[in-house]
């Protein structure tokens, strides 16, 4: 005789009650009046003597009547022998996917994974078997299924206890989507593939802080197998405060400064502070000195604010305090450094003549936040030489040129150098032959009737592209009086940029060595043109200007992870050195323009040959969103939450349902159910015969 | 019904008054002193004898009996159909009427902690009636206190006469003993009926029960089977001690149950002391031992 519902059988207990009841005192029915209790004194209740059960029988009759009751509440049934083959089980393929993502480093965080993933451990019977993944944007197999399959389980065990010991959680942010559908697709195709996996349960454990930055994205288009099941471990931080900092930009504006960024601080909805401060500090100085901004940010609402005036250059990251997780609490961002520039004006002219070209460079290049240009006019052409300190980023020649003035430009250009050169009236044909060394170049002034205009623009060039766009490429305002007609070769190192209507020659870029030449067939002034005093004058000598220091504006900003494409960072990334927070330092490979290692945030100090510049790196802002994730959410995504039974655990199920089934078919508690109706009938007539008989008699009643 | 002792009164009656003065019975000649009322000498005895002489006759007075009826809230215990209050008020309301008939001016006090009703002792038309009426007082008070009662009767009497005090006695018996000397002081004849329950006087109680103080309120858990004995006990002390204190005070003192039949009862009790009466040589007065307990 077996019991479906054993615990019923605690209902027996319900037997001694009315003995209990009995036994324990006689309870007064009621108050007796009486007229003094002068004479009375209190006497405490007692146990009335066993020989005060009056009705043995009545008493005999209830007891058997919960007894049947509770009998047949447990469902008794007989059982039979079975057989159930437990050998044929193949165990469980657990995957057990560690987080490593930036959030996994806030307090108490990273120290629940260890114990977590023993304990798991210590949960799975021998059949199983055990791989270890670990992701953040993207996952790794720290231990494979096979590897480990031969080996005792002990020794996996420990194996894998250890390699869960090296993991560290990273500085990247969490892609949760891509993990799970990675892993549930490999234990898929386990099961498919591997004789050894056939038949094997398949089950997927995620050890996660399970925040809500994490990314889903992959979920969406992927359909989850049926066979197999997440169960999910969360590991929590106990600190729920959570601030953190971010830019609000246009990451691709890399010409943005200071004034143009705005900060935003986010606070975590289950954050129980609202007050924070951000203030500058320096890579160095962790004292700073800089002014606190206290900044008040309800839980679950955002503050956007203007960056604090950067008072010392060489501050780098601006720090939230107030806040209980630190991880996201620094923002970087690359310390400006104001870049001297000179520019070198060789020949003859004047500052203060509207009709020289001198007196209009100084107005077209001024400075800005991060440059600092300076225009120097140079008349002998050793002032160029490369012994300077500073060598000049552009130099801009006219007239007629010596030889050693031409002998020196040209070695300037050959080094990288950047010349910009005017031929004017007067230009000896010689003068451009040695410079551009090319004797086939023929130079003579062109006849031009009344003015002529600039045609024919290469607006696909970088110097030009900025007009490209409807409202810019009107140059037909700028009018030309005189020019001097080009005759060049063609060659693959020389472009014409803009022609005159007469197909004239008008802007001419050589490539000479590792410097550029540019070639101006009018001059900007007055006495030649209108160029200086158009629009267009500025851009376009500002983009020579560009083109001649090969660096770009700009504080550029990066997130962790991602690729820097250091093309904006220097035009000629060549032999570029990147180092980082750490000061480890990375060499960029030859054809290389990429730098991936963005690893840590912080700021990386990059240098090539000619320059050298800052780029800030930070955490992913979806990384801070902390609050945890509604499972629902992955519910919704099709994915089964739950937990494979173990093969034992199968087996106990097995058993379970053929009980059910057994008892289902004897159906004893049917019978029971009668005897025990049967029996309180019996009582129901036997107590109200004796209440009659005891009203019938006056000597019981009192 | 007679009482023992002689008490004031002036009205003819049936009690025998101290006092020489007119009345039908003669009792001596006693020679006239200036001062002495006129009215008194004997005038045929001067016609015979020349002498001035008064005569005196033994005046016979009635009695001036007092009933004080305990209607505390313990006498509205009773456990058969009837309480010892209804018990006591028949008694009362029987003695009144007997004594009305003898042309005897009876008052009437109840009490529970305190006096509550004072009528005084008359014998005139409608009084009767009065008395009855002042009897329907419902039981009422937290307890029975004598003292107070008897310290108040004393102070109001000033005349002597018979005072029935019918109650149950349920009380403490300290102070009985001088309070109940306070009136036989005053010259009272005091008579003492106690009035009783047979459970109180038997404790036949059989299951345990919470007992309720009908007076206090007051409850205790009591198993009568444990407590019978020291019940009856204490009661029969309790009991002791009142005879004791009435035979000392030489007041009459007798105990009814109320399952007794009242006249039966009072029969007993009105030859019982018209037997002591005879001892003592006091004059028989009744005109019909039947008639006692019509009321």
């Amino acid at each position: 005789m077996s019991l479906l519902t054993p615990l019923y059988i605690a209902g027996l207990l319900g037997i001694s009650l009315p003995i209990i009841f009995h036994l324990i005192r006689r309870s007064p029915s009621g108050k007796m009046p009486f007229s003094s209790l002068m004479f009375l004194s209190p006497s405490p209740p007692r146990l009335t003597r066993r020989s005060r059960i009056d009705q043995w029988l009545l008493l005999l009759l209830r007891a058997l009547a919960l007894l049947l009751l509770a009998l047949a509440f447990s469902r008794p049934f007989l059982r039979k022998a079975a057989n159930f083959n437990i050998a044929g089980s193949r165990g469980r393929r657990v995957a057990i996917l560690v987080d490593t993502s930036a959030s996994m480093q806030r307090p108490g965080v990273w120290k629940q994974v260890a114990p977590e993933v023993t304990k798991l451990l210590k949960e799975l019977s021998p059949a199983d078997r055990v791989a270890l993944y670990s992701f953040d944007r993207r996952i790794t197999e720290v231990a494979g299924f096979d590897h480990n399959l031969h080996s005792n389980q002990q020794q996996r065990h420990t194996l894998l206890r250890n390699q869960v010991k090296q993991l560290t959680p990273s500085w990247f942010h969490t892609n949760l989507g891509l993990a799970l559908t990675t892993v549930a697709t490999e234990l898929e195709a386990l099961a498919d593939q591997d004789k050894v996996h056939l038949d094997a349960t398949l089950q997927v454990v995620l050890i996660s802080d399970l925040q809500q930055g994490a990314v889903l994205n992959h979920l969406e288009t992927f359909e989850w197998p049926d066979n197999v099941k997440l169960q999910i471990r969360p590991v929590q931080s106990s600190q729920k405060t959570n601030a953190s900092l971010h830019l609000v930009a246009d990451r691709s504006q890399t010409d943005q400064t200071d004034e143009n960024w705005r900060l935003r601080i986010d606070n975590a909805s289950e954050s129980s502070a609202e007050t924070y401060h951000v203030q500058w500090a320096g890579n160095q100085d962790s004292t700073t000195t800089a002014q606190p901004h206290s900044i008040y940010v309800l839980p679950g609402s955002s503050h956007v604010m203007r960056l604090p005036e950067r008072k010392t250059p060489s501050w780098d990251r601006l720090v939230l305090t107030g806040d209980k997780q630190p991880f996201d609490n620094t923002l970087f961002l690359a310390p400006h450094v104001q870049e001297s520039i000179e520019i070198a004006f060789l020949g003859a002219g004047s500052q203060k003549n509207p009709n020289d070209l001198l007196y209009y460079l100084n107005n077209v290049f001024s400075d800005d936040p991060l440059r600092k240009i300076s225009v120097t006019q140079v008349l002998q052409s050793r002032e160029l030489g490369s012994q300077r300190n500073r060598p000049f980023k552009l130099v801009i020649a006219h007239g007629n040129l010596n030889d050693e003035t031409t002998k020196t430009l040209r070695s300037y250009v050959s080094q990288g150098g950047h010349l910009l050169y005017v031929v004017q009236k007067g230009t000896e044909e010689k003068s451009l032959q040695n410079l551009l060394q090319d004797n086939q170049v023929r130079l003579q002034e062109a006849t031009v009737s009344n003015y002529t205009m600039l045609s024919d623009i290469d607006f696909s060039h970088p110097l030009f592209a900025p007009f490209a766009g409807t409202p810019f490429r009107d140059f037909k305002t700028i009018h030309f009086w005189h020019y001097r007609q080009l005759k060049l070769a063609p060659s693959k190192t020389r472009r014409v940029l803009a022609r005159f209507d007469s197909k004239d020659a008008a802007i001419i870029e050589e490539d000479l060595d590792l410097g550029k030449v540019w070639l101006m067939a009018s001059g900007w002034q007055p006495t030649d043109s209108q160029l200086a005093r158009s629009k267009k004058f500025l851009p376009l000598m500002v983009g020579i200007l560009e083109r001649a220091l090969g660096t770009l504006a700009g504080v550029p900003q990066y997130y962790v992870g991602e690729e820097v494409n250091c093309l904006t960072l220097d035009r000629q990334p060549k032999s570029m050195t990147i180092s980082n927070p750490q000061q480890d330092k990375f060499q960029l490979k030859k054809n290389e323009s990429t730098f991936k290692q963005t690893n840590l945030p912080g700021i990386y100090h990059w240098k090539t040959t000619k320059n050298n510049g800052f780029f800030a790196v930070n955490i992913v802002p979806s990384e801070s969103q902390t609050v945890a994730l509604d499972q629902s959410r992955l519910e919704q995504h099709g994915i089964q939450l739950g937990r494979q039974l173990s093969s034992e655990e199968e087996h106990e199920r097995d058993r379970q349902m053929r009980d059910l089934e057994l008892e289902n078919r004897q159906k004893f508690w049917q019978w029971l159910i009668a005897a025990a109706v049967v029996i309180v009938l019996c009582e129901t007539w036997l107590s109200g015969r004796l209440a009659r008989s005891h009203l019938n008699d006056p000597k019981d009643s009192s | 019904m007679r009482a023992k002792v002689v008490v004031e009164g002036f009205f003819s009656g049936l009690h025998r008054s101290p006092f020489h003065g007119f009345s039908v019975e003669f009792s001596e000649y006693r020679q006239y002193s200036p001062g002495d009322d006129l009215r008194y000498l004997d005038w045929r005895l001067f016609a015979r004898s020349d002498r001035y002489y008064i005569k005196r006759f033994e005046d016979e007075t009635n009695l001036r009996c007092h009933l004080l009826v305990d209607l505390s809230q313990s006498m509205g215990y009773g456990s058969g159909d009837y309480n010892k209050a209804e018990y006591a008020r028949t008694a009362a309301a029987t003695l009144a009427y007997f004594l009305h008939r003898q042309r005897d001016a009876v008052g009437l006090f109840t009490f529970t902690e305190q006096v509550d009703q004072y009528l005084p002792a008359r014998y005139r038309t409608g009084h009767l009636q009065r008395l009855m009426a002042g009897l329907h007082t419902a039981v009422s008070g937290t307890g029975t206190d004598l003292t107070n009662p008897l310290e108040y009767v004393a102070s109001v009497l000033h005349k002597r006469g018979l005072i029935i005090l019918i109650s149950d006695l349920l009380a403490p018996v300290e102070l009985l003993s001088s309070r109940l000397n306070f009136l036989t002081s005053r010259g009272h004849e005091v008579v003492v009926m106690r009035v009783l329950d047979p459970e109180e006087v038997l404790f036949n109680f059989r299951d345990p029960a919470m007992f309720q103080d009908v007076e206090t309120s007051r409850d205790l858990y009591v198993d009568p089977q444990s407590v019978r004995t020291q019940y009856l006990q204490r009661f029969s002390e309790h009991e002791a001690q009142v005879k004791e204190i009435c035979a000392n005070l030489g007041v009459d003192f007798c105990r009814f149950t109320i399952d007794q039949p009242l006249e039966l009862a009072l029969f007993d009790f009105v030859n019982t002391r018209l037997q002591r009466g005879k001892k003592t040589g006091v004059r028989r007065f009744t005109r019909n031992p039947s008639q006692v307990g019509r009321s």
